[in-house]
């Protein structure tokens, strides 16, 4: 153990269950960074029950010890498996957050303000027991109850039962003045910007918001005056068309959530940990948004692009952890792939940052670098991208073609997309059979084919530099 | 914006301005007459009934004399423009037509005003009819420029610019009939404050054109109150209404024919508008090159939305050529806005020149002539996946039907336009300048009498079949008559072109959807959209004949050989019609690549409009059916999005 930092991804199907091991001397550091799933929560009990059982040291009074705890983002494939129960044996020494988790953050008051609104709005939506359409049912799950048991969980049970006070954290915070000594390893937080309501929310959204309220506002005004009140029925329509008219207008409450959904994938934390010359970057689920340009709801990726790119991310990385389970939203497409964005004002571009931090192995040579993709196609039909898992697994070593690893086993890989959606959205011939025969970085959901073992495991060994 | 309007000093008096209705009298009104109201009122309902029935016979000041055109007054040019250039006169007086049927809402034969707000989830309450006054009214109080910050004021406002609209069109100087909407119904739903957004659309599904509002106060901008917006959503519904089967494609340029037509509608009424003209010629003296102003549709939103001060501005320079990979049905539709702008350029300058005519009187021949010139064609254009050339070698057609002797050129200087632009080809301007006679007609095996087969879609079903060989329709596809109208349009100077009796057939072929550029269509099959319009003049001359083909050949009745003299015809027609097919495949391909088809998504309480995708795909039983979308914000140019195929995944 004592030259290795172990990063293992538990399977949990879409979503994210990262534990991190650092080695110092002792029982180690042992990090948890998110446990959530966008979906059924049976795969995480048994992610968080094998954590404790295999990997934690011992806290003491039949205890385990945890000693980090890393939230990126409120998201349910993030942070659905914060159970209290599940966690009742593990005391955990500190608690990372966003620090647009924090309610009291000065400069996130308007993200939360966007966020309540959308929650509201959402919930509403829910409540009125109303057919929703399948994109629209996956919003609502981001809204939903068992998010907010989570929070909680987060943000006051595990504090009160350990003795802590969550940490609310942001870029340009590190380890060391968090009060955390890792010897000669560093956790860099790289994401989200202090300043959040300035980088991320974006003018629109926010002249959209108060807009929309200021009129609505002076709208009920001037109706209050006359007859006008909710519940009315126009007299010069039927009754059907009516519902049928407000089926086919624009709601504001869905559009809202939409972007704060976007926006919370924006304000989660992103991990650069340095350890004995080694670089491994935890993403969480920035996104990149085109180019980033102020006072526009930018990607997470352009800001810390913005920002780093003669700093922290200047030289290549060890390990990826890819973005939202392999969604071409959370990795900026390489230059020497395809060079549609362009800066227009001479800065540098966020397609650049792939060449910089995952460099094509020169000719002969062979890349060094490892990645994981945290994933499973099932909510989201083009979800983990082809297209990209190949690019990347040009870059990275921890690759397999897995048409051949099926075919040894052998497994049929039609037989692995096989749920009624899957079925009827043709996920093995539209999004998986071209791919199929190309080296991908490893992932979860087929190595869990290959295997069954419930995690998948890099090693990183220290740089003889 | 509609908040300040309300503080200033009170209106000056109205100028009258030239009628809804051009095709009836050209007299202009004398310059202060405007019709006291009591006047109207003075007539009995009944007598103004019996008198509306009579309408078509009357003139225009008859008409405003006895009630039967009703005043009012409306912002025309938008209100942003209107500020900046306080001599156009925010307000104009209108002419719109009484009905018997007029109602609170406002509710018309053909419109029905539902202020409803999809954010508040009220209704407000509606503008009420009161015939007496011959006005709408809020309570007591008429609504006029005097609380013009009203929502009832919004409310009349949107539907006397749409009563506008659809006269334009209905006129004889337009389609010259009542036209249909393409929904089942025959009121078009008008939402004048529908919610929060730069967004305004016309939705075939909830029979409604939507209209937001954005901005803060108070300076809101209203998407309902500016004319060219209006006008442009209403060009939509128009089309929808007369070639319903236009919204059922996967081709770009038939979705940016719809654009066009919307920009070419707002062009057309801002044309409209007496004082607007007037103030136009000054400025120009005749020449409309220098009339930006006319081309800056949606001026006002285009200014508040993203700092651009207008939207696909029709004084532009693309071409076919430029816009050959473009996805983006707004940027291509620019062609033939552009053309048709170099249509309305060549015209004011030969008639403030060669006509010798002041720049005022040339602005108002340029009006009426453009708006024969550019809708009367519409009627002969294919039932399905029109392209420009279709319309550009319609407006050719109509030209050379309405003035066949052409003393002053104007077909070359049409063919010059759109030749100019791409859209027509040297061998089409060859073909055109050969000689020929006005009418053909194709030798048909079984006489059917115009009277008869004009009389029913069953009766005119049976012309058809009887002469499919001839009309290049295949022998065992079965055809549906899709439309079956009549049309009396007038030419210059009021007189009547020949009565059109027009008729549309359609049908169907399944093209395999085979390989991975389907992405999860690979296996199912597409609708190719064949058939034609015949136009027949009264006597059964044919006047217009265009087709879509496809691509099944001549097939033999009962193993007899037809003869070889329509074999030629059958086979260029099959070859235009693989040619077609092979079109459809590279669009759907294309469009699904580009990331631009998806599903709607939503609730009972509304839409998620940034997922609304350009291009909807509906699967029935291994048949997918390509539709045009409501298209949503008119701010964005789609070019400039980068985003691709992630749109349609919602991040979690």
């Amino acid at each position: 153990m004592g030259n290795q930092l172990l990063i293992r991804a538990y399977n949990v199907g879409c979503g994210d269950c990262f534990y991190v091991r650092i080695p110092n001397g002792d029982d180690g550091f042992h990090i948890l960074i998110d446990c959530g799933r966008k979906g059924k929560a049976d795969l995480l009990r048994p992610a968080v029950t094998h954590l404790e059982r295999e990997m934690l040291p011992d806290a003491g009074g039949g205890r385990k010890r945890l000693d980090l705890i890393v939230a990126t983002h409120r998201h349910e494939d993030h942070i659905k498996g914060f159970d209290p129960e599940w966690f009742e044996n593990i005391a955990v020494q500190h608690v990372w957050l966003s620090a647009a988790m924090n309610p009291k953050h000065p400069q996130a008051r308007k993200v939360n303000e966007l966020h309540a609104f959308a929650r509201t709005a959402m919930r509403q939506l829910v409540e009125s027991g109303q057919a929703l359409s399948p994109q629209v049912e996956l919003l609502a799950d981001l809204y939903g109850v068992s998010n907010q048991a989570a929070d909680d969980f987060l943000m006051r049970t595990i504090p009160e039962r350990n003795g802590i006070e969550p940490q609310f954290v942001h870029a340009g915070q590190s380890s060391r003045g968090l009060g955390l000594d890792l010897g000669d390893a560093v956790i860099h937080v790289l994401a989200p910007e202090r300043d959040i309501d300035h980088y991320y929310l974006g003018e629109e959204v926010d002249q959209s918001l108060q807009g929309m309220r200021g009129i609505a506002a002076g709208l009920q005004h001037r109706s209050a005056a006359s007859t006008g009140k909710p519940d009315d029925l126009p007299g010069n329509i039927s009754a059907s068309d009516f519902r049928l008219l407000q089926s086919r207008m624009l709601s504001n409450g869905l559009a809202f959530a939409e972007k704060d959904s976007s926006i919370q994938n924006n304000v989660g934390v992103v991990l650069l940990i340095e350890w004995r010359k080694r670089r491994l970057l935890f993403v969480g689920d920035a996104e990149w948004h085109g180019e980033f340009k102020k006072g526009k709801d930018n990607g997470s990726w352009n800001v810390m692009w913005e920002k780093q790119h003669d700093k922290l991310l200047k030289e290549p990385i060890d390990f990826l952890k890819v973005g939202h389970h392999g969604s071409v939203t959370s990795t900026p497409v390489p230059d020497s792939v395809s060079a549609r964005s362009q800066r227009k004002d001479g800065g540098p571009s966020v397609n650049q940052i792939l060449d910089v931090l995952l460099p094509l192995p020169k000719a002969g040579q062979k890349a060094t670098a490892q990645a994981i993709v945290s994933t499973e196609r099932e909510a989201y039909a083009p979800i983990p991208a082809g297209r990209l898992l190949v690019e990347l697994a040009r870059r990275v070593s921890s690759v397999r073609n897995y048409g051949q690893a099926l075919a040894a086993k052998p497994i049929d890989p039609e037989t692995l997309w096989q749920s009624a959606k899957a079925k009827r959205d043709k996920f093995f011939e539209t999004y998986e059979k071209d791919f199929l025969h190309d080296m991908q970085p490893w992932r979860t959901d087929l190595e869990q084919a290959l295997d069954g073992k419930g995690f998948v495991d890099v090693e990183i060994e220290a740089s003889e530099q | 914006m509609a908040t300040k309007r309300a503080d200033k000093a009170p209106a000056r008096p109205a100028k009258p301005a030239k009628g809804t209705d051009v095709s009836r009298s050209r007299e202009r009104p004398a310059r202060d007459a405007v019709p006291k109201r009591k006047e109207s009122s003075a007539i009995s309902p009944s007598k103004r009934r019996s008198l509306y029935a009579a309408a078509q016979y009357l003139s225009a000041d008859v008409e405003r004399e006895f009630g039967l055109q009703l005043p009012f007054n409306v912002f025309i040019q938008d209100p942003l423009v209107a500020r900046e250039h306080p001599e156009l006169g925010e307000d104009e007086q209108v002419w719109v037509q009484w009905e018997p049927g007029l109602a609170d809402g406002p509710t018309s034969a053909r419109f029905a005003v539902v202020d409803f707000n999809a954010d508040t989830g009220n209704l407000a309450p509606a503008a009420q009819w009161n015939d007496e006054l011959g006005s709408f009214v809020h309570g007591k109080t008429a609504l006029n420029q005097t609380n013009a910050a009203s929502l009832q004021f919004h409310q009349v406002n949107v539907w006397v610019l749409l009563q506008r609209a659809l006269a334009f069109f209905e006129s004889g100087n337009g389609l010259g009939r009542r036209i249909p909407w393409a929904f089942e119904g025959n009121r078009l739903i008008v939402v004048p404050h529908a919610g929060y957004g730069q967004n305004a659309y016309y939705d075939r599904v909830s029979k409604s054109l939507q209209f937001y509002y954005f901005g803060e106060e108070p300076d809101t901008v209203y998407t309902c109150l500016s004319s060219d917006i209006v006008s442009h959503e209403f060009g939509h519904a128009v089309l929808d209404g007369i070639r319903p089967y236009f919204n059922e494609t996967a081709s770009v340029q038939t979705a940016a024919f719809h654009e066009f037509i919307g920009d070419l509608t707002a062009i057309l009424m801002s044309l409209q508008n007496g004082a607007f003209r007037k103030w136009l010629a000054r400025k120009t003296g005749g020449d409309m090159s220098k009339a930006e102003q006319l081309s800056s549709i949606a001026e006002q939103f285009g200014r508040a939305a993203e700092g651009k001060p207008y939207l696909r501005s029709a004084r532009n320079e693309e071409s076919m050529s430029k816009v050959a990979s473009s996805q983006s049905e707004h940027r291509v539709s620019q062609v033939l806005t552009g053309a048709m702008f170099d249509i309305l350029m060549a015209l004011s300058k030969h008639y403030a020149k060669a006509r010798e005519r002041t720049a005022l009187q040339a602005f108002w021949d340029v009006a009426q002539r453009m708006q024969r010139m550019a809708i009367q064609p519409l009627d002969l254009l294919p039932p399905a996946e029109v392209t420009f050339r279709d319309y550009a070698l319609a407006v050719v057609r109509a030209e050379e039907l309405a003035n066949p002797l052409d003393p002053h050129g104007y077909r070359k200087m049409l063919i010059k336009a759109f030749r100019g632009r791409g859209i027509l080809s040297k061998r089409d301007e060859d073909e055109l300048a050969e000689p020929r006679y006005l009418y053909w007609r194709p030798k048909l095996l079984v006489f059917h009498d115009i009277d008869q087969l004009s009389g029913s879609r069953a009766a005119a079903y049976r012309f058809l079949d009887d002469n499919r060989d001839e009309l290049l329709i295949p022998a065992m596809q079965d055809i549906v008559v899709a439309d079956l109208y009549d049309a009396s349009k007038l030419t210059r100077e009021g007189n009547r072109l020949p009565r059109q009796i027009v008729l549309e057939y359609i049908w169907r072929e399944h093209v395999p959807l085979k390989g991975r550029q389907f992405g999860q269509f690979n296996g199912q099959s597409a609708t190719l959209l064949c058939g034609g319009t015949l136009v027949f003049d009264e006597t059964g001359t044919l006047l217009s004949w265009m087709r879509k083909p496809g691509t099944v050949g001549r097939t033999l009745r009962h193993g007899k050989h037809l003869g070889t003299k329509l074999d030629k015809a059958w086979a260029a027609e099959v070859q235009e019609g693989q040619q077609r097919r092979d079109d459809l495949l590279r669009s759907a391909a294309a469009e699904l690549a580009a990331g631009r088809v998806g599903v709607v998504a939503g609730s009972e309480k509304g839409l998620l409009g940034t997922r609304l995708p350009p291009v909807t795909a509906e699967s029935d039983r291994d048949v997918v059916t390509f539709r045009l979308s409501p298209h949503l914000s008119l701010s964005g140019d789609d070019d400039d999005d980068d985003e691709g195929e992630r749109r349609w995944e919602i991040s979690s």
